[in-house]
This record gives structure tokens, C-alpha cells and sequence, in this order.
């Protein structure tokens, strides 16, 4: 078992192969050697944490992606924004939630949570426009009238063939 | 405050990474902050585009904007697009030095349109030749190879083949005198993932049908031939299993044979206008009969006359799409049609003929009206609230109607009441001129 310890200073005792989806948990463990010593995690707050155990334990035993994977498979990942049904609903939180799992996600070092924020937030913007990711994001739009024309003539580079 | 503010322009980049080019551009227009994000993204860079007109030659400025695009894209897939013109007018650039660096980057090129025009355009070897001086791949697996989607025009075919084993779409255009000739075996031969195919003036030796060319063809999801010689090669059974046909040029018998594959239970046609850059207007016909979902096109010009064919589709007719302007001359030799739900037109053939009279659609529920380039003129209210009303008397049900790109003047209440009873206006293209209206637009 691992102890991990929130930035609001809340407890979270799990079973190592669960904490160990996380490759920053998985190299700080081996770095310590056999311990008791609860982990910090100054970056995550419990309710965050919490999720994203949540998303470990479903996938626990699952093979960890191979940190040199060739380039040709990374395209193949990037291309696709499919997201499995467990992940979907699992994903399925308010704007807040979601990019705090994605921050989290980074900082824990978790790939494959990583990507199902990411493929997430970039399935809302596909097919927007500008003044509706804005609007999706509360982004202010700030641009110069000057801009503002260039972007007029940058249009039609937008449009799909 | 914005929600994405708490992402490092790292994780905005990794979501980035799941877009296409056309997002990213969208995205790329949104702010300040994201369109520095934006421009920083290989993907924003990644559809090299350079076109010439046939009196505009290239610029420096457009080659060397190529040129930086070919490196800032970095190691991801690129979509590139070329046209040129030969002979050029006035002084044309060196666009040449463009090529070196595409052929050096070709194991990155995802999606390739070369368009050679002209007539001197098989003068031109090293655009013609560009596919044989690319190297062959040092392997033949898929994943060596990006390419996926091939448009070429007056280009000559590579003798290695390998730069076609991962394609899905192949679009050929052949008019030079180059050596363009295609066998079937040679087609088979080249693509084997092959989902669309489209072949235009390309000599297919049909005499020489190697076996197991139907299950080939049986595979594609789109099909389109343009060529002399063809008859043979579609109307095998095969192609009643393609999702999308596309056939041009076809004489009366092949037309009727073909039809036969697909004119069982309803079907919706289509006749539009195709956008061919010598703007010839040929006649597309588009067949969906209900169940999975086909579509069968005709494309040719001197076949409108030729309303038979039509006609003997036209009972089960679900749908048609008419954005021609002569819509008289065929709507006489049609029988009824019965079973017309949907029916798109151009507005000046509506507000031109003695449409209504001819048309026999008892069942007729949804019309939608487009403007045509050439119709530009903005509608008076009162005639189109005259044309409705003699619409909702010949047709049973009430019509559900859609203005597109079409700028109305002089607005009435009862038109008013006509749009807000059952009728659809695409409001970004509609633009209301009675400001009576919008003030009644906006209390709704």
C-alpha cells in the first residue's frame, strides 16, 4: 500500500499498482525503496485526486505505453479522438473538473489520462467557430481591427476540402 | 474569466495535437493568446498551398511561404497543393526550388494535389515527372508510407509503386500527351487499401481484365470513371455494391443497365451542376434507394434532353435537387411525381417559369429555394408570399420551406406568418431588408 497526500493535506492509501499508473508515483516509489513514507503531491487537490484514482483503479494491470514508442504509432494515437465508453463517462465532468484531471494528469505523468482530457477538450472545439469556442471558454476576444482583417482573409485556408 | 487559462501553453499544444488543420486555423482566430499557440503548432503548417492562376504566376513570396512551411511542419503529416500553369505569363519566380524540398520531404506527405495546366503543361518534365524522382521508400509497409490521398493532373505514374500501397484515394485527370495509359492490371497492381477511386481521360485497356477485378472494385466505397472504353468495365454486377457510383458519359443502354442495379424502392436524384474547371455543366443524377445507402451518379451534359431515363425513375423519386435554370423543358415530359417529398430549386426558375402549373407533387412537404451566382437580385416579399400560397394549394400537406443565400425586401405580416408557421430561414444567409420585420424578428 502507498500513502498519498493531497494539497488540501488529505490521506489517500491505495494499492501500489494502482499508484503506480502514475509514472512520477511509479519513479519517486523506486527512488525511496521500501518505505512508509506517504508520498506529497503539492500540485493535486483531493477532490482531483480522488477522480483520477478512480481512472487507476478501472485501468490497473493494464500494459503502461512503452515511453519510446515510434513516432508512426504516436500519429495513429493523436489522429484518433475516439474515447472508449468507460473513459467517456468517466470524463464526463464540468469544464473546471476537466482541466484540473488534464493538470493533474500531466503532473502525475499519466499518458493515457492525459489523452482522454485532451482528446476530450479538442472534440468540444472540432467543427466550432471562433466565436464559439469563445464562447465555450469565456475567451475574451482581443484582437486589433488589423487582425481582425488578416483573419478574414485567413478564412478560407479553414475550409475543408 | 477564461476556463482554459489554467493550461501551460504545453497541454494547449497537446490538445492541439488532436486537431485537423481546419480547426487549428479556426483556432488560430480565437485570441491573442491562442492564435501565438496556434501558429507555434506543427499542424498549423502543415497544408502547403501553392496556387497559380492562369494569368497570376506564382510570387517569391508564396514559394518561399512553401518553402517555410515545409520546415516549420516539423516531422508531422503534410498536405500539399500545387497548381501550376504553363505556358506562364509575365515573369515567373523560380518556383522550382520548391521541389527539391517537397521531394526531400515526400515520405511526409499525407494528402498530394499536383495540377499541371496548360497548354504547354507536358513541357514542363519537372512537374510532369515529379512522382519518378522521388526515391522509392526503402521498405513497402504501410506505416513507411504516408501517403494517402493522390490528385494528379497531367502528371506521369512513378514506375515504383510503392508510393501507392497505402493510398485511399486516387483522383486522375489526364489530358497532356504523356504517357497515361492504365491497365486494369495495373491498377490492381497498385492500390490495395483503395477506398475512392476517379479516373478522368484515362485510356482503360478493358480488353485486359485480369480475374478477380469485381472483387477489386466490389471494395471501393466511391467510384468514378470519366473514360472512353468503360461501358465494360462498370456495368459488371460488381458495382451494385459500391456505396457511391459515379458514371459520365454514359450512352442510353449502359444508363439504363446501371439504373436497373439501383432503382428499386424509393429514390432521391439529384441534378446538379458540377464545378469542372472548364465549366462544362453535366448532368448529375443521384439515385439513393432506401435501405443501406447508395448513391448512383450521371454526369453528362447532352443527356438532359434525354428524359426518358428520367422519366422512368421518376415515380419512385423521393427527393430532387434541380439547381439548373432550364427546369421547364423537363418538367413536361415528367409523370407524376407521387412520391416527391423534397424538392431543391434555384429561385430564379421558380420565379420565372409556370412552375407550379407543371409540377405534380401532391406530396411534396419540404422545398428549399437557393440563389444562384448569376441571380443575385434581392426578392421582393409579396411574390414569394404569391408563389407559396399557390404551393399550399396544389400540394396536400403544408411546405416546410428553406431560404438559402437569399436577400428578401419589402416584407409582409402574412409572409411573416408564413416563415414563422412552418418555414426554416438559415438566418446567417438571409439578410432582411424591412427593418418592419426585424423589429417583429426580434419581439419573437
Amino acid at each position: 500500500m502507498v500513502n498519498l497526500v493531497t494539497s488540501d493535506n488529505e490521506t489517500f492509501t491505495v494499492d501500489k499498482d494502482v499508484a503506480e499508473r502514475s509514472v512520477l508515483i511509479k519513479n519517486m516509489l523506486e527512488d525511496v525503496g521500501e518505505s512508509d513514507q506517504p508520498i506529497p503531491l503539492p500540485n493535486v487537490s483531493s477532490p482531483v485526486l480522488k477522480k483520477v484514482l478512480e481512472y487507476c483503479e478501472h485501468h490497473r494491470g493494464e500494459p503502461l505505453p512503452a515511453a519510446d514508442a515510434d513516432s508512426n504509432q504516436d500519429e495513429t494515437r493523436k489522429r484518433s479522438t475516439d474515447i472508449s465508453e468507460w473513459d467517456q463517462k468517466f470524463i464526463t465532468v464540468d469544464q473546471e473538473m476537466l482541466f484540473e484531471i488534464i493538470l493533474a494528469a500531466n503532473y502525475l505523468d499519466i499518458k493515457p489520462l492525459l489523452d482522454v482530457g485532451c482528446k476530450t477538450v479538442a472534440n468540444m472545439i472540432k467543427g466550432k467557430t471562433p466565436e464559439e469556442i469563445r464562447k465555450l471558454f469565456n475567451i475574451v476576444n482581443d484582437f486589433t481591427p488589423e487582425e481582425e482583417a488578416q483573419i478574414k482573409k485567413e478564412n478560407e485556408w479553414a475550409e475543408d476540402r | 474569466m477564461d476556463s482554459t487559462s489554467v493550461l501551460p501553453p504545453e497541454l494547449l499544444h497537446a490538445i492541439f495535437d488532436h486537431l485537423g488543420f481546419s480547426d487549428v486555423i479556426r483556432v488560430s482566430h480565437v485570441s491573442q493568446h491562442w492564435r501565438v499557440l496556434a501558429r507555434q503548432h506543427p499542424t498549423y503548417w502543415r497544408r502547403v498551398v501553392l496556387h497559380e492562376a492562369e494569368d497570376c504566376p506564382l510570387d517569391y513570396i508564396a514559394v518561399d511561404r512553401a518553402i517555410a512551411q515545409l520546415s516549420c511542419s516539423s516531422a508531422s503529416p503534410i498536405e500539399v497543393d500545387i497548381v501550376r500553369w504553363f505556358p506562364t505569363s509575365g515573369t515567373a519566380a523560380q518556383p522550382d526550388d520548391v521541389l527539391p524540398v517537397l521531394v526531400e520531404n515526400f515520405h511526409r506527405v499525407g494528402s498530394l494535389t499536383l495540377h499541371v495546366m496548360g497548354d504547354e503543361c507536358d513541357a514542363s518534365a519537372a512537374y510532369t515527372q515529379l512522382l519518378r524522382q522521388v526515391p522509392p521508400s526503402t521498405g513497402s509497409s504501410l506505416s513507411q508510407n504516408q501517403l494517402r490521398r493522390l490528385a494528379l493532373r497531367n502528371v506521369e505514374l512513378p514506375e515504383d509503386t510503392t508510393l501507392f500501397t497505402g493510398l485511399l484515394t486516387f483522383r486522375y485527370v489526364a489530358e497532356a500527351d504523356l504517357d497515361f495509359r492504365m491497365t486494369a492490371d495495373r491498377l490492381l497492381a497498385m492500390f490495395h487499401v483503395l477506398e475512392e477511386l476517379d479516373l478522368k481521360g484515362v485510356e482503360l485497356e478493358t480488353s485486359t481484365i485480369p480475374d478477380g477485378i469485381e472483387s477489386w472494385i466490389c471494395h471501393l466505397r466511391y467510384l468514378r470513371v470519366f473514360a472512353r472504353r468503360t461501358s465494360h468495365f462498370l456495368t459488371l454486377a460488381s458495382i451494385a455494391r459500391i456505396p457511391h457510383v459515379c458514371v459520365a458519359n454514359p450512352t442510353a443502354s449502359d444508363a439504363a443497365s446501371i439504373v436497373s442495379h439501383f432503382s428499386e424502392g424509393q429514390v432521391e436524384v439529384e441534378l446538379a451542376e458540377w464545378d469542372y474547371v472548364k465549366r462544362v455543366q453535366p448532368l448529375t443524377i443521384v439515385v439513393l434507394p432506401t435501405g443501406p445507402t447508395r448513391v448512383l451518379e450521371f454526369m453528362d451534359y447532352v443527356w438532359l434532353p434525354d428524359v426518358h431515363n428520367l422519366a422512368s425513375l421518376s415515380t419512385n423519386v423521393s427527393r430532387l435537387s434541380f439547381p439548373f435554370s432550364h427546369w421547364d423543358e423537363i418538367t413536361g415530359a415528367l409523370p407524376h411525381l407521387v412520391c416527391l417529398k423534397r424538392l431543391v430549386l434555384r429561385l430564379d426558375t421558380v420565379l420565372n417559369t409556370n412552375f407550379i402549373c407543371e409540377l405534380r407533387a401532391p406530396n411534396l412537404q419540404y422545398l428549399v429555394l437557393l440563389r444562384s451566382d448569376d441571380f443575385r437580385d434581392s426578392v421582393h416579399g409579396p411574390l414569394l408570399e404569391r408563389f407559396l400560397d399557390a404551393f399550399n394549394t396544389s400540394c396536400k400537406s403544408r411546405i416546410h420551406l428553406t431560404l438559402d443565400h437569399i436577400v428578401l425586401e419589402e416584407w409582409s405580416d402574412r409572409l411573416f406568418d408564413v416563415l414563422e408557421n412552418g418555414a426554416e430561414v438559415r438566418d446567417k444567409c438571409v439578410q432582411v431588408r424591412n427593418s418592419f420585420v426585424l423589429k417583429a424578428m426580434n419581439k419573437k
